[in-house]
This record gives C-alpha cells, sequence and structure tokens, in this order.
C-alpha cells in the first residue's frame, strides 16, 4: 500500500483569515499529490494563496483544516515535531532569498545541518557535513564564494546559495516561492536551469510556486490556485 | 493503521545553531559592547567601592580593636584587690589574661601661651592609668608606643644605620632619665617625681611650638580633678594642675582615639591621679582564649567579678561588654554605610541590564524576518528562546568577568591612581587630614565581588528574558513577511 502512495500528498487544507469582521477563505478544500522526481507548479494571480499553500505544505503555518502526508505517512501540522520535520523533509527556497546576512555562504547552507544535529553529532560530523556544504555551493556554481557574505553577493548568486540550504539536510521535497521572482531576466533563467537540472539529475521532487506562466510551463504538472481551490491551469490564449 | 509522523524527528534540544547564532550576533552587534561596557563598569565600581569600604572598615576594626581588649568590664574601684581579681579571672578557662585600667578625665592648656587668660584652649583629656607589663597580654597599645627619637630602633625603623652614640630605648615607655633630657627651655628642671605620661602623636603636634611637636623630656602642665573632703563629710572635686612629662609618643592610627588619650603607669603615677578621687573610672580589660565568644564566657566572668563587685552580677549583659559592643554604633554605622552603598551599586548594574533588554529588544525587531528564515530551517520557538536568552547572558557574563577584572585591577591600585590624578589634575580624592588613614585602604573580598559579578550576569538573563520571549512567540509565516 505505501509503495503505491505518492511522495506528497495534500487533503483538504482550508485556511480562513480573519480581519475584524471580515473572512477571508484563502485556501478551500485544497488536495494535491506529487509523485517522486515530479515538478509540480502552482500558478496563480497575486494574493491568491499561492505562497500560504506553500507555508502549509512546508508546515510552516497551521491550516483549519486538512492533513498532508509523506509517503503515507501523516505530518505533524504544529509545535517541536513539526519544526523537526520541516528541517528534515522539507527545503525551502523564497523569493527573496532570505539568507542569515552575518553568515558566510558556506554558513549559510549548514545552517539545517546545525538545526538537525546534536552538540555532539555536530562536533563528530562537522567536517563531513562542511565538505558536503562545500560541494553543494560547487554544485550551484559558487565554488569560489563560499566565504562571501550575503550582501557581497547578486541576487543569482544568493538565490543559489538559498537553493544549496534547501538541499542541504537531502529534502523530501524542495517548496520553491517565486524562486525567479526578484531577479533579473538572466539570473532568472540560470536558476530555472539549475532547478530543472537537479531534478532531472537527483530525482528532486518540487513544488514551485510562480505567477511566471513561461516557468511553470516547464514543470510535469501546471496548477492553479483560484478561488482557493487548485485547479488544472488551462494557459489562456 | 493510520500513522502519525515519528515523533523522533524533533530537533534535538542541544542544536548547535543556538549557541552559534548567539555568539554571531554578540560579535557583529556593537551595541552590545555598549551593553557589556554599562555592566562592567557598574561591577567595577561596585567592586572598587566595597574594596575601599572593606579597606576602611577593616582598618578600623583593626584600629579600634588594637587600643581595647576582647572584653571590657567597669567595675566599682573601691576594694578591688587587682592582683587577686586577676588571679581569679585568668583561672577560668577561656580566659588568657586579664589587667586593668583606670581613667580619669583632665584638660591640657592648648599652649603655654595661649592658655594665659583664655577660657575656651583647652584640650580634653582622658588620663588612662595601666600596668605596662600586664597592658600587653590583653591589647596593642603597648605596641603603639614609639621609640625615642634617635634611638636604634628609630633609626632602624627609617631605614638608617644607626650612629654609634645611639641607644636602644628604655623598654618601659614610662621611664625618662631626667639626666638624659632637657626640656626646650634649658631652664626648667625636671624633677623624678613629676608624673611619666605618654602622649598621642596627635597631641604632641597639637601642643607643640616654633620649635616643633612635644618630645620626650618636655613638659606640659596636666588639669585633673582632685577629691577635698570636708570636715561635715561632703566631697567637692576641685581642679589640680600638675606638670607633667612625655616620655614617649604612642601612635594609634586611629585619630579620633588619638585625640583625646594620654597613658600614665598605673603603678608608678596612679597614686598621683587616681587615688585621690572616688570618681576615677576601673575598667578590667580581659583577653579571652582565640575562637571564645564574650556571650559564651558572660556567665563564668560575672560569677568571678560578681564576688567584687555585685552590680556586674546582676546585670551581666550591660557591665560585661565586648570590644564591638563598645563601639557598636560606630561599627553598625559602617557596615550600614556598606550595605547601602552596595545595594544602590548595584541598582546601577540593574539599570546597565536595562540596556540589555533595549539592546535585545531592538535587535528582535531587526532580526524579525531571520527569526523567520530560522523557524523555515526547522528552529523550533525554543531554540530562538535560547539564542537571545544566551545572547543576554552572554553579555552579562562578559561584563561581569571584565567588571570583575577591571574592579580588582582598580582597587589593587587605587593609591597610585590616586597620585596620578593628583599629579595631574591636582585634586586629592582622598585627604589624609580629613580621613582617618594616609592612603586609601583597600581589601578586595573576592567572595563578595564574585557574588556581585554573578549577580549582574544573573540580572542580565531575567532581562534577556522578556525579549527572548518576544522573538520565540514570533509567528514564522509573519516573520518571513516582515518588513
Amino acid at each position: 500500500m505505501e509503495d503505491t502512495a505518492p511522495l506528497l500528498s495534500v487533503h483538504g487544507i482550508a485556511r480562513t483569515f480573519k480581519m475584524g469582521s471580515v473572512s477571508l477563505d484563502v485556501l478551500r478544500d485544497v488536495n494535491l499529490e506529487l509523485q517522486e522526481g515530479e515538478i509540480l507548479s502552482i500558478v496563480g494571480r497575486s494574493g491568491s494563496g499561492k505562497s500560504t499553500l506553500l507555508h502549509h505544505i512546508g508546515l510552516l503555518d497551521r491550516a483549519d483544516a486538512g492533513e498532508i502526508r509523506l509517503r503515507g505517512e501523516r505530518m505533524p501540522l504544529d509545535g517541536a515535531a513539526a519544526a523537526g520535520a520541516r528541517n528534515r523533509f522539507f527545503g525551502f527556497v523564497f523569493q527573496f532569498y532570505h539568507l542569515l546576512p552575518e553568515f558566510s555562504a558556506l554558513e549559510n547552507v549548514l545552517m539545517p545541518a546545525l538545526i538537525r544535529e546534536d552538540m555532539g553529532s555536530w562536533w563528530r560530523q562537522r567536517k563531513v557535513l562542511r565538505e558536503r556544504a562545500r560541494s553543494l555551493l560547487s554544485s550551484v556554481g559558487l565554488a569560489e564564494r563560499m566565504k562571501h557574505r550575503p550582501p557581497q553577493l547578486s541576487g543569482g548568486e544568493r538565490q543559489r546559495v538559498a537553493i544549496a540550504r534547501a538541499l542541504m539536510n537531502e529534502p523530501s521535497v524542495l517548496l520553491c516561492d517565486e524562486p525567479t521572482g526578484n531577479l533579473d531576466r538572466q539570473s532568472a533563467e540560470s536558476i530555472r536551469e539549475l532547478l530543472w537540472n537537479l531534478n532531472r539529475e537527483t530525482k528532486q521532487a518540487m513544488v514551485v510556486v510562480t505567477h511566471d506562466a513561461s516557468l511553470a510551463a516547464e514543470g510535469d504538472r501546471v496548477q492553479e490556485l483560484i478561488d482557493g481551490r487548485l485547479e488544472q491551469y488551462v494557459e489562456s490564449t | 493503521m493510520d500513522r502519525l509522523f515519528v515523533p523522533h524527528t524533533k530537533p534535538p534540544a542541544t542544536a548547535p545553531y543556538r549557541l552559534v547564532m548567539a555568539l554571531r550576533l554578540l560579535r557583529t552587534r556593537w551595541i552590545n559592547l555598549v551593553s557589556i561596557l554599562g555592566v562592567t563598569l557598574g561591577v567595577a565600581a561596585i567592586i572598587v567601592v566595597l574594596s575601599v569600604m572593606d579597606g576602611f572598615q577593616r582598618d578600623l576594626r583593626t584600629m579600634i580593636r588594637g587600643t581595647l581588649s576582647d572584653v571590657l568590664v567597669e567595675i566599682d574601684p573601691t576594694n578591688v584587690p587587682y592582683e587577686k581579681l586577676k588571679a581569679d579571672l585568668e583561672k577560668i578557662p577561656g580566659v588568657d589574661a586579664a589587667t586593668l585600667q583606670r581613667h580619669t578625665f583632665g584638660a591640657v592648656p592648648a599652649s603655654t601661651r595661649e592658655a594665659i587668660g583664655s577660657r575656651s584652649n583647652y584640650i580634653p583629656v582622658k588620663v588612662s592609668g595601666l600596668i605596662p607589663e600586664h597592658e600587653r597580654d590583653v591589647s596593642k597599645v603597648m605596641e603603639y608606643m614609639q621609640p625615642m627619637p634617635d634611638s636604634t630602633e628609630d633609626y632602624a625603623e627609617d631605614g638608617f644605620e644607626p650612629p654609634e652614640d645611639a641607644k636602644p630605648s628604655p623598654p618601659d615607655p614610662f621611664v625618662l632619665d631626667s639626666s638624659e633630657f632637657q626640656s626646650v627651655d634649658p631652664e626648667v628642671f625636671i624633677p623624678d617625681e613629676w608624673p611619666r605620661v605618654v602622649i598621642s602623636e596627635w597631641l604632641a603636634r597639637r601642643l607643640g611650638n616654633a620649635f616643633g611637636a612635644k618630645r620626650p623630656g618636655d613638659v606640659f602642665d596636666l588639669i585633673t580633678f582632685e577629691e577635698d573632703r570636708r570636715e561635715d563629710g561632703t566631697r567637692r572635686f576641685s581642679p589640680a594642675t600638675r606638670k607633667v612629662v612625655v616620655s614617649r609618643i604612642y601612635k594609634s592610627g586611629n585619630s579620633e582615639f588619638d585625640r583625646g588619650n594620654l597613658y600614665v603607669d598605673l603603678r608608678k603615677s596612679g597614686r598621683v591621679f587616681f587615688d585621690t578621687s572616688e570618681g576615677t573610672v576601673c575598667e578590667l580589660r580581659i583577653k579571652l582564649t582565640p575562637g571564645r565568644t564574650v556571650s559564651e564566657m558572660r556567665p563564668p566572668l560575672a560569677r568571678a567579678i560578681g564576688a567584687y563587685d555585685p552590680e556586674v552580677a546582676g546585670w551581666p549583659e550591660g557591665r560585661i561588654e565586648s570590644w564591638q559592643d563598645r563601639n557598636r554604633n560606630f561599627l553598625r554605622a559602617v557596615e550600614t554605610e556598606k550595605a547601602m552603598l552596595a545595594f544602590v551599586l548595584f541598582i546601577i548594574v540593574v539599570v546597565a541590564c536595562f540596556g540589555i533588554f533595549a539592546t535585545l529588544m531592538m535587535m528582535v525587531v531587526e532580526k524579525t524576518r531571520d527569526i523567520g528564515v530560522l523557524r523555515a530551517l526547522g528552529a523550533t520557538p525554543g531554540g530562538i528562546l535560547a539564542i537571545f536568552v544566551i545572547n543576554g547572558t552572554l553579555v552579562g557574563i562578559v561584563g561581569a568577568i571584565l567588571g570583575y577584572l577591571s574592579g580588582v585591577y582598580v582597587a589593587n591600585r587605587v593609591n597610585p591612581i590616586r597620585a596620578w590624578l593628583k599629579a595631574t589634575t591636582g585634586i586629592d580624592i582622598f585627604p589624609a587630614d580629613i580621613y582617618l588613614f594616609d592612603e586609601i585602604p583597600t581589601y578586595i573580598d573576592h567572595g563578595a565581588a564574585l557574588q556581585f559579578a554573578l549577580g549582574a550576569a544573573i540580572s542580565a538573563l531575567a532581562f534577556a528574558i522578556i525579549p527572548a520571549v518576544r522573538a520565540a512567540m514570533l509567528r514564522p509565516v509573519k516573520a518571513l513577511r516582515y518588513e
């Protein structure tokens, strides 16, 4: 049974935001499935709830209803267990990179491992983990910029560091929130290539939220968030 | 079977990111230095001030202690067989030695010239009669007596090789061979029967004239009271002026004490000053075996002394005093002053910890988005709380350590610093003529200093908690969207 279970399944996710007396149903009964090695693109208008959905999938926020399963196992939706699951099974790539400015590129990439390990295991494995972080940075083309801090890097380079960081703990699913949204066309293209190459080479499953139709179109499947529900994306002519 | 995700994936409680993040925030935020400096200054100020206060208190106690014995008992001097009472007291287990002093009050004309026709220029003095060889066993009074001028000890004390004609001081400070000494006025003859007195350095200076302070061999007038018994049985006390000879100078260091005390040998001159008046006070001075307390020795002492003076047996708590009891108010005032200063200075440390609070509150706001990022990477609210608590506590610990070190450094060098300040600015922060000491006395109580440093670190931790809780309560999604 479990063998046939999808990598990620989301059932009946609903989320309502209350602003005074006004209730806003951002997500209503959202269901989706993601298979191993698949890239799912989610498009939608600005404010349609794409990022909110991604935060719920990545256990960063708790939905009012619904459940999330990873390889058939139900995920905790809050508390320390959710934080642990987030750390081990999900990797976030944000539109604004969200690197920690006090740390070098290498240290930023190591951060998920610093959260995952306890003091003893970190000390024992520090060389291996550093080596992995270096190799990830090399694989995103930043072998020469490891000691640079985020303010010393370009937008594209920062996003590469963010991708390397998201991959540090070998996540099951990479959750990309507008990964090219803050980049010029050339940098955006190189990030797209990086993500898609990653998918081709390592079968890394991804959910990519974007309002860039051309980026979305390159996913294995494209779904559109309309009125809080996921629907099959139909390209407008 | 519907399985919940395995709970062992919780991030470990000792994940190193907390410490790494806290240290990095500490290192990269210069404002932390301001907080550290605040704690450092506060702790250093406490240590320096309390070291001076402690030094002052200890020296003061030593000085007061030196002129007194462990136990002091005022008894009725009539019909007290001294040698018998002394023997009785020294038989009591816990009593090492006992002696007595008799006191009377008098006055000394401030200077020979001014005294004539002046009613105000008299220095009130307390004439204390003691038995030198017994006094040595119970107090340091005899140690305070200075060697004779130009004696071998005097040269040695000043670090010079004594000349061949220098003689050692006579062992008995109340002995003065009149043939060897002349008053500043060579016409003045010094008869052997004139009482020999040991006066303080202060009084010697005060009584001095153009030729300098009074020295051994100098003569001055001492006014005491004489009892005049009338035929009808009534008594009158009338002043009697006597010539006395300075036989030695003493200096206890306690200027208040030195100001009004002069000593005579009870056996040599007691009859002159004391046996003429029933109003003279007799004070028993008892040295206890180290480790014995006055309260535990009070009952046996009361029994022994009570055989001679029933009033002592009737109220031992009031009559048998320790040297601390005798100076209770003064010692308590110093202790209270020290405690108040410590309290006020610790408030300064607490105020410095408000700096930590403000810095961390500011940092939480500034790092809101990074807090969201850490949460997205898997950090728990407890982990975020730990980052800011560690940060604040580290500021407190670093400040406390630096404060401790700098406080101890300054306290150890307070006198050179005072000299430097005086040389560069002309301001003397510790004028010797105002205070009782020539140098600023310091005593560093490392235990107390460490307690204050620890208190500062704990205060820092306490002040870090509110900002840390605020950081931990941030919702990750909201934090990520913070601009």
